[in-house]
């Protein structure tokens, strides 16, 4: 981490999270492709500085009145004439910030894995839109309040959990991912598996797996229809008697790794807390 | 099921007779107002330049291509009205060659030949595998009854279609060009097994191309150009050489064996052989 | 030699079956899965095996045996080894069916996907044979032709699901194109059993003038096989056996081709020989697919349709390569 800040102290550069260098220089026109980076941009004050933004960014209210882009299209994103497109690797295609970059657009893809990463791209955000202090601070805040949380969370019993984000076939979060790491800080040990990628399919008969107690899941009315479907079916039996509980977190923001993610593991802290 | 098999149908009608009979592929004639007969014991050998449509004869002869004008009756009765299965257990029809997409054995395809007789469900009995074994026999082919068809020469393939024929143990046999792949003595043997199948009882009709082959196998010529029938009757009658210039452009010679047979030598082409292009 | 292949066919289909219900699971371990098996099994563990794994293995046996039914009677009707269960864009119609439902539909109608699968394959069965009528009625290479722009059509339609579904729907629609058993209920089963038992009595009832078919369609109809009436019918029998497997269980690959290849090596190609058999054999390697596609990345699990394409890429190749 010192050498990261060498590096860019000595070069003028700066490095996203996916290892990309970012040029140095002013950000006028800002175009970010996914709600967790509008929000980024809002949270480092550079809201009124954003040309245009993903269909899906719903937060704060006045992303909702801002030119919109279609992420997967290189034109329409080239059309706002930005000078610097915000990504994700939560959902953005990579291809896509391949031909950004090679058209000679510069390009910041944040990939927050967990509080100390979203603490990161405060920072190195805040340093490229000019608002450094501002990052600092929030990303202070980021690590205060998640170690908070993670303190309230160390009086609970550690158990067995999956983060489940669609139903049907049932998707988990794995390791290498924010969720994953909500887990951990709320004292819950992620029976996802490792090495089937970030978000991977499960055998159903997980669900029946002795060591599971709780599954978080984004409260969503997709995803609710999902689940009582799949709590109708013998692999969704202890669910449905409530021997694994269902902790249903406000899926916004839970299910993006934006920068109300402490506000996400709050929620899963005390929806942990009020059923002890 | 119901065939009138009675003697006085056979004896009146022939086996197999076509009656002006047309036929062709998508509309378009190929074998226009042909008229045969086949009667028990007898062969008539179909002879005629490339694309006279000797085969088209022949497919509706056995009731796969059905005729477009006039009729072919089996047994005195018209094909339409025989059930598929009936014609196939009297008529035997073998193709010039046959594409073997799977592995198969010798015996597997000879089995075949029984199918007409055994319907959708009735197993093999004794009968149909004494059926198979004698054609096996007849063809030669005992001995490499349990080898794949893949395997063999592209003469033996075609005594085991010849074989599949004659084990469904048929009235009348179409053949086209059996002897083609054939070498001389196997062409000997498959002229005494037409014979021995005549003196039995059995009609054929056999599409050759070598006029020498159809003057010594059949009772009968049958000469076919531009799909109409050019000429009719004993094979000395018909089989001449100014009939050999005129429908395949071939100045020919006769010979005489020792027997006393005539033998046409084809010398040289006088004028390309007739056909629809003419 | 067959009567060793009869025997260890039925100890292959047993062995599938038996990892099906007893490998390491979260649900049950085997021992555990043991004991439910002989009757005396914890509560969890008798939901995992008689709940979980029974429906699923069920399943992939049905679904395994149906495509390899429909991959040998194909065969022997087009007269081409080449031809499976997808060459006649039956599945590919089903497939694209079932995901623009799920793409579509809201998720509590999810129950309703099999049968757009059913519809879809069904609309793309009448396709092919509309397609494929020519004045002398279908022909082999008219209805292959007619299979390849219909599938042309399905991989369109379904592309532009993916790209057009939202994204957490994705999930969903992958699964329907990879293939996938995990779904499986009772009720799933007990829909499919028409779908497989009543082709198989039709392909039953035709084998033998199918085996004449698969020699040539002119020496089929010279051996007295009404040809038109057999084509459409074997043709059907395929159509529903594709459509019932794809509707429950999504775009399972290779079983239809490599198993009847195999069991035709052993067998010989006589339909009623043959067919019977590739059906147990389809079944056992679908369900021997199954329990890879759980096991290797456990608990996370792997399409079916992929494990299924890995293990029958290579078997092909070797099998081609052997061929005369």
């Amino acid at each position: 981490m010192l050498l990261l800040w060498a590096a860019v102290a000595f070069s003028g550069h700066l490095v996203d999270q996916v290892g990309h260098p970012v040029q140095a220089g002013p950000v006028t026109r800002l175009v970010a492709l996914a709600p967790d980076v509008v929000e980024l941009a809002f949270a480092l004050g550079a809201g009124e500085r954003l040309v245009g933004v993903a269909g899906t960014a719903d937060f704060p209210v006045a992303a909702r009145l801002l030119p919109r882009v279609t992420v997967g299209d290189v034109e329409s994103i080239m059309a706002r004439r930005p000078d610097l497109v915000l990504a994700t690797t939560a959902g953005n295609d990579p291809r896509v910030i391949e031909r950004l970059r090679a058209s000679g657009v510069r390009t910041f893809t944040a990939d927050v894995t967990s509080c100390e990463r979203l603490a990161e791209v405060l920072r190195l955000l805040g340093e490229v839109l000019g608002a450094r202090r501002r990052g600092d601070e929030l990303a202070d805040d980021v690590l205060g309040r998640c170690a908070a949380a993670a303190r309230r969370a160390a009086d609970l019993p550690g158990q067995g959990a999956l983060w489940v984000v669609w139903w049907e076939p049932p998707i988990v979060a794995a390791p290498n991912t924010f969720h994953h790491d909500l887990l951990h800080r709320a004292a819950l040990t992620n029976l996802a598996p490792e090495g089937a990628g970030r978000y991977p399919r499960v055998n159903p008969e997980v669900f029946l797996d002795p060591g599971l107690r709780f599954v978080v899941s984004p409260d969503e009315p997709d995803v609710r229809a999902g689940w009582e479907r799949f709590a109708t079916s013998a692999a969704g039996t202890r669910l449905a008697a409530g021997d694994v509980q269902v902790l249903w977190l406000p899926a916004d923001p839970a299910s993006r790794p934006g920068p109300r993610m402490p506000e996400a593991l709050e929620a899963l802290v005390a929806a942990r807390e009020a059923r002890r | 099921m119901s065939a009138p098999t009675g003697p006085r149908a056979e004896q009146g009608r022939g086996l197999l007779r076509a009656s002006g009979a047309s036929g062709g592929y998508g509309g378009r004639p190929v074998v226009e107002c042909a008229d045969l007969e086949v009667g028990p014991g007898t062969c008539i050998a179909l002879i005629g330049p490339n694309g006279a449509g000797k085969s088209t004869l022949l497919r509706m002869l056995a009731g796969v291509l059905p005729t477009s004008a006039g009729s072919v009756e089996l047994l005195g009765k018209s094909l339409r009205q025989w059930r598929r299965r009936d014609v196939a257990r009297h008529v035997a029809f073998v193709a010039q060659q046959v594409h073997f997409a799977f592995p198969v054995t010798v015996r597997e395809v000879v089995e075949q030949g029984r199918a007409p007789h055994l319907g959708a469900w009735r197993p093999a009995g004794p009968a149909d595998r004494r059926a198979v074994e004698a054609a096996l026999e007849r063809v030669g082919l005992d001995g490499a009854a349990s080898r794949p068809v893949q395997c063999l020469s592209s003469g033996e393939r075609q005594r085991v279609l010849l074989a599949r024929a004659l084990a469904s143990e048929p009235r009348v046999l179409l053949l086209d060009e059996p002897a083609a792949s054939l070498d001389v003595a196997h062409q000997l043997e498959l002229v005494e097994l037409l014979r021995r199948l005549h003196t039995e009882g059995a009609g054929s009709v056999v599409v050759v191309h070598d006029w020498n082959l159809a003057a010594r196998l059949a009772d009968r010529v049958v000469v076919l150009a531009c799909g109409r029938v050019r000429a009719a009757g004993n094979p000395g009658d018909v089989l001449t050489p100014p009939l050999f210039l005129d429908v395949f452009g071939v100045r020919t010679e006769t010979l005489l064996a020792g027997d006393g047979r005539p033998v046409f030598v084809p010398r040289i082409a006088a004028h390309p052989p007739m056909s629809d292009g003419r | 030699m067959k009567r060793t292949a009869d025997v260890l066919l039925g100890v292959v289909l047993l062995a599938a079956a038996a990892a099906g219900l007893l490998a390491p699971g979260p649900g049950a371990a085997p021992g555990e899965a043991l004991d439910v098996l002989l009757g005396s099994g914890t509560e969890g563990a008798t939901v995992a095996v008689l709940g979980v794994r029974l429906p699923r293995l069920a399943l992939a046996l049905a679904v395994g045996a149906a495509l390899a039914l429909a991959g040998a009677s194909l065969q022997a009707l087009l007269a081409t080894p080449l031809a499976d269960p997808f060459l006649l864009g039956i599945s590919g119609g089903g497939a694209a069916a079932a995901t623009a439902a799920v793409a579509l539909l809201p998720v509590a109608a999810f129950g309703a996907v099999p049968a757009a699968g059913m519809a879809g394959a069904a609309l793309a069965t009448l396709a092919v044979w509309w397609m494929a009528r020519g004045p002398l009625g279908p022909s082999t290479t008219r209805l292959l032709l007619a299979g390849i722009a219909v599938n042309a059509a399905a991989s369109v339609a379904i592309l532009a699901v993916l790209a057009l579904a939202d994204a957490p729907r994705l999930a969903s629609a992958l699964a329907i194109t990879m293939g996938s058993f995990s779904a499986a209920t009772p009720a799933a089963v007990l829909w499919l059993l028409p779908y497989l038992l009543l082709p198989a009595a039709l392909l039953l009832h035709d084998g033998r003038d199918l085996g004449l078919l698969a020699l040539g369609e002119e020496s089929a109809a010279a051996l007295g096989v009404d040809v038109t009436a057999v084509r459409r019918r074997v043709f059907l029998a395929s159509a529903a056996l594709c459509g019932g497997a794809v509707a429950f269980a999504g775009v399972i690959g290779f079983v239809g081709l490599v198993t009847p290849h195999l069991c035709r090596l052993i067998w010989g190609m006589a339909p009623r020989r043959l067919f019977w058999r590739a059906a147990l054999a389809g079944a056992a390697l679908t369900a021997f697919g199954d329990v890879l596609a759980r096991q290797l990345v456990a608990p996370a699990e792997l399409p079916v349709g992929v494990v299924t394409a890995a293990l029958g890429v290579p078997f092909f190749v070797a099998l081609l390569r052997r061929a005369p």
